[in-house]
Protein backbone atom coordinates (compact mmCIF):
# COMPACT_ATOMS: atom_id res chain seq x y z
CA UNK A 1 0.00 0.00 0.00
CA UNK A 2 1.39 3.41 -1.00
CA UNK A 3 1.78 5.87 1.82
CA UNK A 4 -0.45 8.97 2.37
CA UNK A 5 0.25 12.15 0.39
CA UNK A 6 2.26 13.88 3.11
CA UNK A 7 4.74 11.00 3.07
CA UNK A 8 6.76 10.39 -0.10
CA UNK A 9 7.23 7.14 -1.96
CA UNK A 10 10.54 5.29 -1.58
CA UNK A 11 12.94 5.94 -4.45
CA UNK A 12 13.48 2.26 -5.39
CA UNK A 13 9.70 1.81 -5.59
CA UNK A 14 9.45 4.76 -8.00
CA UNK A 15 12.22 3.22 -10.05
CA UNK A 16 10.39 -0.10 -10.23
CA UNK A 17 7.24 1.74 -11.28
CA UNK A 18 9.07 3.46 -14.13
CA UNK A 19 10.68 0.19 -15.18
CA UNK A 20 7.30 -1.52 -15.18
CA UNK A 21 8.15 -3.95 -12.42
CA UNK A 22 5.32 -3.21 -9.97
CA UNK A 23 2.17 -5.32 -9.53
CA UNK A 24 -1.04 -3.64 -10.79
CA UNK A 25 -2.51 -2.99 -7.31
CA UNK A 26 0.62 -1.06 -6.32
CA UNK A 27 0.56 0.82 -9.63
CA UNK A 28 -3.02 2.01 -8.97
CA UNK A 29 -2.12 3.05 -5.45
CA UNK A 30 1.07 4.83 -6.57
CA UNK A 31 -0.63 6.67 -9.43
CA UNK A 32 -3.24 7.86 -6.97
CA UNK A 33 -0.42 9.21 -4.81
CA UNK A 34 1.31 10.85 -7.79
CA UNK A 35 -1.82 12.85 -8.63
CA UNK A 36 -1.38 14.83 -5.44
CA UNK A 37 2.39 14.75 -4.92
CA UNK A 38 4.53 17.06 -7.09
CA UNK A 39 7.78 15.86 -5.55
CA UNK A 40 7.22 12.21 -6.43
CA UNK A 41 5.78 13.12 -9.85
CA UNK A 42 8.90 15.11 -10.73
CA UNK A 43 11.07 12.20 -9.64
CA UNK A 44 9.05 9.88 -11.84
CA UNK A 45 9.38 12.22 -14.83
CA UNK A 46 13.09 12.44 -14.27
CA UNK A 47 13.42 8.67 -14.04
CA UNK A 48 11.29 8.17 -17.15
CA UNK A 49 13.46 10.51 -19.18
CA UNK A 50 16.57 8.71 -18.01
CA UNK A 51 15.04 5.31 -18.68
CA UNK A 52 14.24 6.31 -22.27
CA UNK A 53 17.86 7.30 -22.84
CA UNK A 54 19.32 4.26 -21.09
CA UNK A 55 17.10 1.62 -22.61
CA UNK A 56 18.84 1.77 -25.96
CA UNK A 57 22.57 1.77 -25.31
CA UNK A 58 24.91 2.38 -28.20
CA UNK A 59 26.58 -1.00 -28.53
CA UNK A 60 29.81 -1.44 -30.39
CA UNK A 61 30.59 -4.39 -32.57
CA UNK A 62 33.58 -6.39 -31.31
CA UNK A 63 36.64 -6.57 -33.59
CA UNK A 64 36.09 -9.06 -36.41
CA UNK A 65 39.13 -11.05 -35.31
CA UNK A 66 37.83 -11.53 -31.75
CA UNK A 67 35.62 -14.52 -32.56
CA UNK A 68 38.49 -16.37 -34.22
CA UNK A 69 40.94 -15.42 -31.48
CA UNK A 70 38.65 -16.84 -28.80
CA UNK A 71 38.20 -20.11 -30.69
CA UNK A 72 41.93 -20.36 -31.42
CA UNK A 73 42.78 -19.90 -27.74
CA UNK A 74 40.20 -22.48 -26.72
CA UNK A 75 41.52 -24.99 -29.28
CA UNK A 76 45.12 -24.29 -28.26
CA UNK A 77 44.24 -24.91 -24.64
CA UNK A 78 42.36 -28.09 -25.55
CA UNK A 79 45.36 -29.31 -27.53
CA UNK A 80 47.62 -28.55 -24.59
CA UNK A 81 45.37 -30.68 -22.40
CA UNK A 82 45.49 -33.47 -24.97
CA UNK A 83 49.26 -33.18 -25.06
CA UNK A 84 49.39 -33.46 -21.27
CA UNK A 85 47.21 -36.55 -21.45
CA UNK A 86 49.50 -38.00 -24.11
CA UNK A 87 52.60 -37.27 -22.01
CA UNK A 88 51.05 -38.91 -18.97
CA UNK A 89 50.11 -41.94 -21.07
CA UNK A 90 53.64 -42.09 -22.43
CA UNK A 91 55.09 -41.87 -18.91
CA UNK A 92 52.79 -44.60 -17.70
CA UNK A 93 53.66 -46.84 -20.64
CA UNK A 94 57.41 -46.26 -20.08
CA UNK A 95 57.25 -47.08 -16.37
CA UNK A 96 55.14 -50.12 -17.10
CA UNK A 97 57.60 -51.25 -19.79
CA UNK A 98 60.56 -50.90 -17.40
CA UNK A 99 58.70 -52.87 -14.73
CA UNK A 100 57.72 -55.52 -17.29
CA UNK A 101 61.34 -55.73 -18.39
CA UNK A 102 62.59 -56.08 -14.82
CA UNK A 103 60.00 -58.75 -14.09
CA UNK A 104 60.88 -60.69 -17.24
CA UNK A 105 64.66 -60.18 -16.84
CA UNK A 106 65.10 -60.80 -13.13
CA UNK A 107 61.82 -62.43 -12.19
CA UNK A 108 58.88 -60.96 -10.26
CA UNK A 109 60.00 -62.43 -6.93
CA UNK A 110 63.41 -60.79 -7.22
CA UNK A 111 61.83 -57.40 -7.99
CA UNK A 112 59.34 -57.55 -5.13
CA UNK A 113 62.10 -58.79 -2.80
CA UNK A 114 64.19 -55.78 -3.80
CA UNK A 115 61.30 -53.38 -3.25
CA UNK A 116 60.24 -55.05 -0.01
CA UNK A 117 63.64 -55.37 1.65
CA UNK A 118 65.84 -52.65 0.21
CA UNK A 119 63.36 -49.80 0.11
CA UNK A 120 61.85 -48.56 3.35
CA UNK A 121 58.28 -48.37 2.09
CA UNK A 122 55.03 -47.80 3.95
CA UNK A 123 52.63 -50.49 5.12
CA UNK A 124 50.17 -49.81 2.30
CA UNK A 125 52.87 -50.09 -0.31
CA UNK A 126 54.11 -53.28 1.33
CA UNK A 127 50.67 -54.75 0.94
CA UNK A 128 50.61 -53.60 -2.67
CA UNK A 129 53.98 -55.22 -3.27
CA UNK A 130 52.78 -58.46 -1.65
CA UNK A 131 49.88 -58.47 -4.08
CA UNK A 132 52.23 -57.71 -6.96
CA UNK A 133 54.38 -60.59 -5.77
CA UNK A 134 51.37 -62.91 -5.85
CA UNK A 135 50.50 -61.72 -9.34
CA UNK A 136 54.02 -62.23 -10.65
CA UNK A 137 54.16 -65.70 -9.11
CA UNK A 138 50.93 -66.48 -10.89
CA UNK A 139 52.43 -65.06 -14.10
CA UNK A 140 55.49 -67.27 -13.68
CA UNK A 141 53.30 -70.34 -13.12
CA UNK A 142 51.41 -69.50 -16.30
CA UNK A 143 54.69 -69.08 -18.18
CA UNK A 144 55.79 -72.51 -16.94
CA UNK A 145 52.46 -73.96 -18.03
CA UNK A 146 52.97 -72.64 -21.55
CA UNK A 147 56.52 -74.05 -21.57
CA UNK A 148 58.22 -70.72 -21.18
CA UNK A 149 61.28 -71.61 -19.16
CA UNK A 150 61.43 -68.87 -16.55
CA UNK A 151 62.98 -65.51 -15.74
CA UNK A 152 66.04 -64.40 -17.67
CA UNK A 153 65.60 -67.03 -20.39
CA UNK A 154 64.79 -66.63 -24.11
CA UNK A 155 61.19 -67.57 -23.28
CA UNK A 156 60.79 -64.73 -20.83
CA UNK A 157 62.45 -62.38 -23.31
CA UNK A 158 59.80 -63.44 -25.80
CA UNK A 159 57.12 -62.67 -23.19
CA UNK A 160 58.69 -59.27 -22.55
CA UNK A 161 58.81 -58.50 -26.28
CA UNK A 162 55.14 -59.42 -26.55
CA UNK A 163 54.27 -57.09 -23.67
CA UNK A 164 56.32 -54.32 -25.21
CA UNK A 165 54.59 -54.74 -28.57
CA UNK A 166 51.22 -54.61 -26.88
CA UNK A 167 52.18 -51.41 -25.07
CA UNK A 168 53.49 -49.88 -28.29
CA UNK A 169 50.16 -50.70 -29.92
CA UNK A 170 48.35 -48.96 -27.04
CA UNK A 171 50.65 -45.96 -27.42
CA UNK A 172 50.05 -45.81 -31.19
CA UNK A 173 46.31 -45.94 -30.49
CA UNK A 174 46.60 -43.04 -28.07
CA UNK A 175 48.59 -40.96 -30.57
CA UNK A 176 46.07 -41.73 -33.31
CA UNK A 177 43.18 -40.78 -31.00
CA UNK A 178 44.87 -37.49 -30.06
CA UNK A 179 45.68 -36.67 -33.68
CA UNK A 180 42.06 -37.26 -34.62
CA UNK A 181 40.93 -34.90 -31.87
CA UNK A 182 43.41 -32.23 -32.92
CA UNK A 183 42.46 -32.56 -36.60
CA UNK A 184 38.80 -32.35 -35.62
CA UNK A 185 39.39 -29.05 -33.81
CA UNK A 186 41.43 -27.70 -36.69
CA UNK A 187 38.56 -28.54 -39.07
CA UNK A 188 36.11 -26.74 -36.77
CA UNK A 189 38.48 -23.82 -36.63
CA UNK A 190 38.57 -23.58 -40.45
CA UNK A 191 34.77 -23.60 -40.57
CA UNK B 1 31.50 -23.71 -28.23
CA UNK B 2 30.99 -21.52 -31.31
CA UNK B 3 27.39 -20.84 -30.31
CA UNK B 4 28.50 -19.76 -26.86
CA UNK B 5 30.99 -17.31 -28.35
CA UNK B 6 28.42 -15.95 -30.81
CA UNK B 7 25.83 -15.45 -28.05
CA UNK B 8 28.06 -13.78 -25.49
CA UNK B 9 30.96 -12.07 -27.24
CA UNK B 10 29.12 -8.83 -28.04
CA UNK B 11 27.61 -8.51 -24.56
CA UNK B 12 30.89 -9.24 -22.82
CA UNK B 13 32.90 -7.01 -25.12
CA UNK B 14 30.51 -4.09 -24.51
CA UNK B 15 30.48 -4.83 -20.76
CA UNK B 16 34.25 -4.32 -20.65
CA UNK B 17 34.28 -1.53 -23.21
CA UNK B 18 31.72 0.58 -21.33
CA UNK B 19 33.59 -0.07 -18.09
CA UNK B 20 37.10 0.53 -19.36
CA UNK B 21 36.74 2.60 -22.57
CA UNK B 22 39.54 0.62 -24.19
CA UNK B 23 38.77 -1.60 -27.18
CA UNK B 24 42.00 -3.59 -27.12
CA UNK B 25 41.83 -4.29 -23.41
CA UNK B 26 38.13 -5.16 -23.67
CA UNK B 27 38.84 -7.68 -26.42
CA UNK B 28 41.59 -9.20 -24.30
CA UNK B 29 39.39 -9.49 -21.21
CA UNK B 30 36.54 -10.91 -23.30
CA UNK B 31 38.90 -13.65 -24.46
CA UNK B 32 39.90 -14.32 -20.86
CA UNK B 33 36.27 -14.71 -19.81
CA UNK B 34 35.71 -17.30 -22.52
CA UNK B 35 38.83 -19.19 -21.49
CA UNK B 36 37.54 -19.22 -17.92
CA UNK B 37 34.15 -20.39 -19.15
CA UNK B 38 35.72 -23.27 -21.09
CA UNK B 39 38.01 -24.35 -18.28
CA UNK B 40 35.55 -23.92 -15.40
CA UNK B 41 32.52 -25.29 -17.18
CA UNK B 42 32.52 -28.33 -14.89
CA UNK B 43 32.14 -26.06 -11.85
CA UNK B 44 29.02 -24.33 -13.24
CA UNK B 45 26.12 -24.66 -10.79
CA UNK B 46 22.93 -25.46 -12.69
CA UNK B 47 20.85 -23.69 -10.04
CA UNK B 48 21.96 -20.38 -11.51
CA UNK B 49 21.25 -19.00 -14.95
CA UNK B 50 24.14 -19.54 -17.33
CA UNK B 51 24.32 -15.82 -18.17
CA UNK B 52 24.58 -15.02 -14.44
CA UNK B 53 27.57 -17.34 -14.18
CA UNK B 54 29.25 -15.92 -17.29
CA UNK B 55 28.82 -12.33 -16.12
CA UNK B 56 30.00 -13.18 -12.62
CA UNK B 57 33.24 -14.44 -14.20
CA UNK B 58 33.44 -11.18 -16.16
CA UNK B 59 32.76 -9.14 -13.01
CA UNK B 60 35.51 -10.97 -11.11
CA UNK B 61 37.96 -10.31 -13.93
CA UNK B 62 37.05 -6.64 -13.93
CA UNK B 63 37.47 -6.38 -10.16
CA UNK B 64 40.85 -8.14 -10.44
CA UNK B 65 41.86 -5.76 -13.20
CA UNK B 66 41.01 -2.71 -11.09
CA UNK B 67 42.79 -4.22 -8.11
CA UNK B 68 45.90 -4.80 -10.18
CA UNK B 69 45.76 -1.27 -11.46
CA UNK B 70 45.27 -0.15 -7.87
CA UNK B 71 42.57 2.13 -9.07
CA UNK B 72 41.64 3.93 -5.91
CA UNK B 73 38.33 5.14 -7.25
CA UNK B 74 37.05 1.59 -7.47
CA UNK B 75 35.40 0.67 -4.20
CA UNK B 76 33.97 -2.70 -3.31
CA UNK B 77 30.29 -3.02 -2.61
CA UNK B 78 29.75 -2.02 0.96
CA UNK B 79 26.89 -0.34 2.72
CA UNK B 80 28.85 2.89 3.07
CA UNK B 81 27.28 4.34 -0.04
CA UNK B 82 23.81 3.91 1.37
CA UNK B 83 24.44 6.89 3.59
CA UNK B 84 24.82 9.20 0.57
CA UNK B 85 22.20 11.95 0.31
CA UNK B 86 18.84 11.33 -1.31
CA UNK B 87 17.55 13.28 -4.29
CA UNK B 88 17.77 16.99 -3.58
CA UNK B 89 14.51 18.62 -2.62
CA UNK B 90 12.55 18.99 -5.81
CA UNK B 91 9.73 21.42 -5.81
CA UNK B 92 10.09 22.34 -9.44
CA UNK B 93 11.54 20.69 -12.48
CA UNK B 94 15.28 21.41 -12.38
CA UNK B 95 17.55 22.25 -15.30
CA UNK B 96 18.82 18.65 -15.38
CA UNK B 97 15.32 17.29 -15.89
CA UNK B 98 14.75 19.45 -18.92
CA UNK B 99 18.16 18.64 -20.27
CA UNK B 100 17.91 14.90 -19.88
CA UNK B 101 14.71 14.78 -21.87
CA UNK B 102 16.55 16.40 -24.72
CA UNK B 103 19.61 14.20 -24.46
CA UNK B 104 20.24 11.47 -26.90
CA UNK B 105 21.04 7.98 -25.73
CA UNK B 106 24.60 8.47 -26.91
CA UNK B 107 25.18 11.50 -24.68
CA UNK B 108 23.72 9.73 -21.67
CA UNK B 109 25.93 6.72 -22.26
CA UNK B 110 28.97 8.95 -22.60
CA UNK B 111 28.05 10.32 -19.19
CA UNK B 112 27.72 6.76 -17.84
CA UNK B 113 31.35 6.17 -18.77
CA UNK B 114 32.44 8.99 -16.48
CA UNK B 115 30.51 7.68 -13.46
CA UNK B 116 32.37 6.00 -10.57
CA UNK B 117 33.09 2.33 -11.39
CA UNK B 118 30.56 0.84 -8.99
CA UNK B 119 27.66 2.87 -10.40
CA UNK B 120 28.85 2.49 -13.97
CA UNK B 121 29.04 -1.30 -13.73
CA UNK B 122 25.52 -1.54 -12.32
CA UNK B 123 24.01 0.47 -15.18
CA UNK B 124 26.02 -1.50 -17.74
CA UNK B 125 24.83 -4.83 -16.33
CA UNK B 126 21.25 -3.61 -16.25
CA UNK B 127 20.99 -1.87 -19.63
CA UNK B 128 23.81 -3.17 -21.82
CA UNK B 129 23.71 -6.79 -20.72
CA UNK B 130 19.99 -6.66 -19.89
CA UNK B 131 20.42 -8.62 -16.68
CA UNK B 132 17.57 -8.80 -14.19
CA UNK B 133 17.90 -7.40 -10.69
CA UNK B 134 18.00 -10.93 -9.25
CA UNK B 135 20.91 -11.82 -11.53
CA UNK B 136 22.88 -8.67 -10.74
CA UNK B 137 22.31 -9.21 -7.01
CA UNK B 138 23.62 -12.78 -7.35
CA UNK B 139 26.67 -11.68 -9.33
CA UNK B 140 27.60 -8.98 -6.86
CA UNK B 141 26.52 -10.95 -3.80
CA UNK B 142 24.38 -8.16 -2.37
CA UNK B 143 20.72 -8.15 -1.21
CA UNK B 144 18.03 -7.02 -3.65
CA UNK B 145 17.06 -3.99 -1.55
CA UNK B 146 20.66 -2.76 -1.47
CA UNK B 147 20.98 -3.29 -5.20
CA UNK B 148 17.83 -1.31 -6.00
CA UNK B 149 19.04 1.53 -3.81
CA UNK B 150 22.40 1.49 -5.53
CA UNK B 151 20.87 1.53 -9.00
CA UNK B 152 18.66 4.40 -7.99
CA UNK B 153 21.68 6.30 -6.71
CA UNK B 154 23.55 5.47 -9.91
CA UNK B 155 20.71 7.01 -11.93
CA UNK B 156 20.63 10.01 -9.63
CA UNK B 157 24.37 10.46 -10.09
CA UNK B 158 23.91 10.10 -13.84
CA UNK B 159 21.37 12.91 -13.98
CA UNK B 160 23.87 15.13 -12.19
CA UNK B 161 26.69 14.05 -14.52
CA UNK B 162 24.65 14.71 -17.68
CA UNK B 163 23.85 18.17 -16.32
CA UNK B 164 27.53 18.85 -15.61
CA UNK B 165 28.56 17.64 -19.09
CA UNK B 166 26.11 20.02 -20.71
CA UNK B 167 27.28 22.97 -18.63
CA UNK B 168 30.89 22.46 -19.80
Amino acid sequence: MIKPKDVHVDDPLLMEYVEGGLPWEEIISLEHHLEGCDRCRIKVERLRALERALIEPVLETPPASLYQQILNKAVKRRITLEELFLSLSLGFVSIFSILAYMVSRYGGTYLTHFLFHHLNISFMLKNGVRNLNRLTLLGEKLMQKFSIEGPGTPGSLLGFSGTLLLLLAVLAGLIFFNKRLITGYQKNEKK
Amino acid sequence: MELLVVNYQKGLFNYFLKNLSDRELSAELTQEVFLKVFTKLKTYDFHFKFSTWVYSLAHNLLVDFFRKKKNLTFTSFSNKEDSSPDFPELNTVTREDTLIQEETSEKVWNAVESLPETYRELLIMRYVNELKYEEIAQILGIPMGTLKNKIFRAKQKLVETVGEHDKT
